[in-house]
């Protein structure tokens, strides 16, 4: 798979091309599975929607830019941001499901959703901007095929 | 290889043509008593406005009892959920009572990784969702 790198405007409208993009990128790694290539673009789209929104104050010329290429064993894709950045560890976790607060929060899931969908994922704040990155392996470090890891 | 999307949708925000445009739409019908919502597409920041809005007109014109058919959503994330569940919210606020009905492998898996099958268990079609009744005082 070639390194791919897509630019777009901060704008709801285009989420559906980057998923496009980056299933197809991703595809074209045939040792990765596709539920796994589908649990990719879920997690692509919550971080798009997270740079989106970090973007609402800037100009519209600031550009997210999202970055596919391969790593050892799997596909890597980082989505970039030059909204102000965010303290990782100042995000709530979900409610337990059984808590009826978690029917309560119409958002808030997007992080979780991206800790249990991609194998590594990790957050950085850099240069006022934030950059996170998402992978999901083929190879041994590869969540088993019908695994289902849940948000608790 | 790279992509720049310098050339994209005029402010309108959707246009025909566009790839947001080509991909989310919602067709409402009467049915039994229920309005049914069949959604058609992806769900996420771009189109859950449109099923909002959606819902919120419906309540205000008196409506209390929504089917969901969400067998030709092709994809959905938190966002998508989101409206979802405050469409339950705002139903269950006014003892009205909000369906999730023939929902597409994307919107079943969601559910399952956040659990909220559990408080929102999906009806297998819209006819079952149709069939049963009403709690007293909304609900499922």
């Amino acid at each position: 798979m070639a390194r791919v790198e897509l630019e777009i405007p901060a704008r709801a409208d285009y989420l559906a091309l980057a998923r496009l993009v980056v299933a197809a990128a991703a595809g074209a790694e045939p040792r990765l599975r596709d539920d796994r290539i589908d649990d990719l673009q879920i997690a692509v789209s919550e971080a798009t929607t997270n740079a989106i929104e970090a973007h609402a104050d800037l100009s519209e010329d600031e550009r997210i830019v999202i970055v596919c290429d391969t790593v050892n064993d799997g596909v890597q894709v980082e989505v970039h941001d030059k909204g102000g950045g965010f303290d990782l560890d100042a995000i709530p976790s979900a409610p337990h499901h059984a808590d009826d607060d978690r029917l309560e929060r119409e958002s808030g899931l997007g992080i979780p959703l991206i800790r249990v969908l991609a194998d590594e994922a990790d957050i950085r704040n850099r240069d006022g901007g934030t950059t996170v990155r998402l992978v999901v392996y083929h190879g041994a470090r590869a969540r088993g095929a019908g695994s289902r890891a849940v948000i608790e | 290889m790279v992509f720049s999307g310098a050339v994209g949708p005029p402010s309108e925000p959707r246009r025909s043509g566009t790839v947001a445009a080509v991909l989310f739409d919602l067709h409402t019908s009467q049915r039994d008593g229920w309005s049914v919502i069949s959604v058609i597409g992806d769900l996420d920041l771009a189109s859950a406005p449109q099923l909002r809005s959606e819902v919120v007109g419906l309540v205000a014109r008196g409506v209390t009892a929504i089917v969901l058919d969400l067998s030709a959503v092709e994809f959905c994330d938190s966002v998508g959920l989101g409206v979802l569940l405050g469409a339950q919210k705002r139903l269950r606020s006014r003892d009205g009572t909000v369906r999730l009905a023939a929902c597409s492998e994307p919107v079943l898996r969601l559910l399952e990784l956040t659990r909220l099958d559990l408080a929102m268990p999906p009806f297998a079609t819209v006819e079952d969702a149709l069939a049963e009744p009403v709690e007293a005082g909304g609900g499922r």
